[in-house]
């Protein structure tokens, strides 16, 4: 078993076999980082605890294409920031599938969207000038219309 | 002969936007902030992230849209390098080309969330010619009436290149791709009594076309049988273009310009109706009907050996009553004609079959089929149908491309 420490001090514990499709922790463990237990300062312990409970079903469901198809589709029902935190954690923990997984999600989610829209979920700023934007939009025509 | 290869619209030389602007800039909530906080904080995804999400989104809504989100993304988004990672991840759909049409070349693709079929347009110039092949987002038409050029374009970025022809009137012609040298490169064939001339032109380093000589290998093939080649060429986006001959494929390796004789999957059929070749953008697929409702599938898993895979046996016979019922109760004859997730999903083409009634009902409204158009998932199994098209006048004679939207540009074929 292997123990995890969350960046706010909760501590999880998982099989070895179920931690190591996170490329990070499978590193850290074959570097002998992991005697005691693993501290992941990224990471808080609502956002781990839902990463493990990803990695645990998609170890012991493996085979189970069906099932873990709708698993997934219903894990990503959660609310806009807990999903960007699970985004960042799956790219720290290096876990292929739930960061294909939930950034995929997110792209369905503002695939219809306007660009205001899409700023106001990002929580971006628009950084081009009147000017230029203007410049980039006119830039559409083909040759012949 | 020179080929001066025109821009008609200099291609967009799209401009360095400036850096982006500093981090006290963008709206995150500042911990040290007295004012109380109203929005829930969002953690910033780091540039990594915004590329792979991006990398999900089709090209038409990234060019369009998440362009003018921020400098950031336009950036991530003219970089050549997301452009090629993307038309590699994206699922290859169908054009469907039945001649020139004012609203755009019908196109069939997946479209996720939820995996459904839809037909849109893409549109390009129409200059009276004939749409002969795409690869990687790049479509390639041909005119050879009172001008010969290939017309180079892609749809989404709205960019066009021109080239003249290499032979007057070239029987097929196609673009393809090398992914080793990274090279976009156009190809044509035209015929003469004994031999088969080719031409090829590498875009953005050939300034005239160059020829090969592909004797040795034709003269295997009956001399007056060249003309058969003409039926359907397949180029695909791996780096060979495959012309299907009844016992091997005459195939060319675009990286090493060279040709060789591919072997295909032995099959009884000698009709070149019952044995269709697909691109499915990736690779080739060998249909050989095996009866009115089935096909055998095979799939090209290794050109240079000739090693193909068996897929699936498709049959659709047990179903034929039901099918009757809900596509065309005056009786219908399907003809596959294309595919979609790179040879997961078969597009079949419903037609009215006119053995089962009355011919005068050919061309009567009434027994169009009421769906034209079935998918048909190699894998599970499921069959669904649609009716795809509205105004086209839909014939089983048309030409099936699979296609990609994609970012690519055609800078490089400026130079």
């Amino acid at each position: 078993m292997i123990v995890l420490n969350s960046s706010d001090g909760a501590t999880f514990e998982v099989e070895e076999s179920v931690a190591v499709q996170s490329q990070t922790i499978k590193h850290m463990i074959e570097d002998n980082c992991a005697d005691t237990s693993i501290p992941l300062p990224n990471v808080n312990g609502v956002t781990l605890a839902r990463v493990l409970e990803y990695i645990k079903k998609h170890a012991e469901a493996k085979d189970d294409e069906e099932g873990l198809k709708s698993f997934d589709a219903e894990f990503v029902k959660v609310d806009q920031a807990s999903l960007f935190e699970i985004i960042l954690a799956a790219n720290y923990l290096d876990i292929k599938g739930l960061l294909d997984l939930t950034c995929q999600t997110v792209a369905d989610q503002i695939k219809d969207l306007t660009v205001e829209e899409v700023r106001a979920i990002f929580n971006i700023m628009n950084d081009f000038t009147p000017e230029e934007e203007a410049k980039l939009r006119n830039d559409h025509a083909w040759a012949f219309e | 002969m020179a080929a001066r290869i025109e821009n008609l619209r200099p291609c967009r030389r799209q401009n360095t936007v400036s850096g982006c602007l500093p981090e006290s800039k963008r709206l995150e909530s500042c911990p040290h902030s007295n004012q109380k906080k109203k929005v829930l904080c969002m953690p910033r995804l780091p540039q990594e992230i915004v590329f792979n999400i991006l990398l999900c989104l089709p090209a038409d809504i990234l060019y369009n849209v998440m362009r003018y989100v921020c400098q950031e993304w336009y950036n991530v988004i003219r970089d050549p390098v997301f452009a090629n990672a993307h038309v590699l991840k994206s699922d290859r759909g169908s054009l469907i080309w039945t001649g020139p049409n004012r609203l755009g070349v019908p196109y069939v693709e997946l479209m996720k969330p939820r995996d459904l079929i839809e037909m849109t347009r893409v549109r390009f110039p129409d200059f009276g010619g004939m749409l002969v092949s795409s690869c990687n987002g790049l479509v390639c038409y041909t005119t050879v009436k009172r001008s010969y050029y290939h017309y180079i374009a892609n749809p989404v970025t709205k960019e066009i290149v021109r080239i003249p022809t290499a032979s007057e009137v070239p029987w097929i012609s196609c673009l393809g791709y090398t992914s080793s040298s990274k090279e976009y490169k156009l190809v044509e064939f035209h015929g003469g009594h004994e031999r088969l001339d080719c031409g090829i032109l590498t875009l953005g380093v050939d300034k005239e076309w160059r020829f090969l000589d592909a004797t040795n290998q034709t003269l295997k093939i009956k001399r007056f049988l060249i003309e058969v080649l003409v039926g359907s060429q397949v180029a695909t986006d791996d780096g060979f273009v495959h012309l299907p001959y009844y016992s091997f494929n005459l195939t060319l390796d675009l990286e090493s310009e060279t040709f060789f004789l591919c072997s295909v999957p032995n099959c009884s059929n000698t009709e070149r109706e019952d044995r269709k070749y697909f691109g499915t953008g990736r690779s080739l697929c060998f249909m050989d009907r095996k009866g009115k409702f089935s096909w055998e599938l095979w799939l090209l898993k290794n050109v240079p050996t000739g090693d193909w895979t068996k897929l699936a046996t498709i049959d659709l016979g047990s179903q034929e009553q039901w099918l009757r019922q809900s596509l065309c109760p005056q009786g219908f004859r399907l003809g596959p004609i294309g595919w979609l997730k790179d040879g997961e999903i078969a597009i079949f083409h419903v037609n009215y079959d006119p053995s089962f009634g009355n011919l005068t009902l050919f061309h009567d409204a009434e027994a169009q089929p009421l769906r034209n158009c079935i998918a048909y998932n190699v894998k599970t199994g499921a069959m669904n149908s649609y009716k795809l098209d509205e105004d086209d006048n839909f014939y089983s004679g048309g030409s099936y491309v699979p296609h990609v939207k994609s970012l690519v540009s055609l800078e490089f074929a400026t130079n």
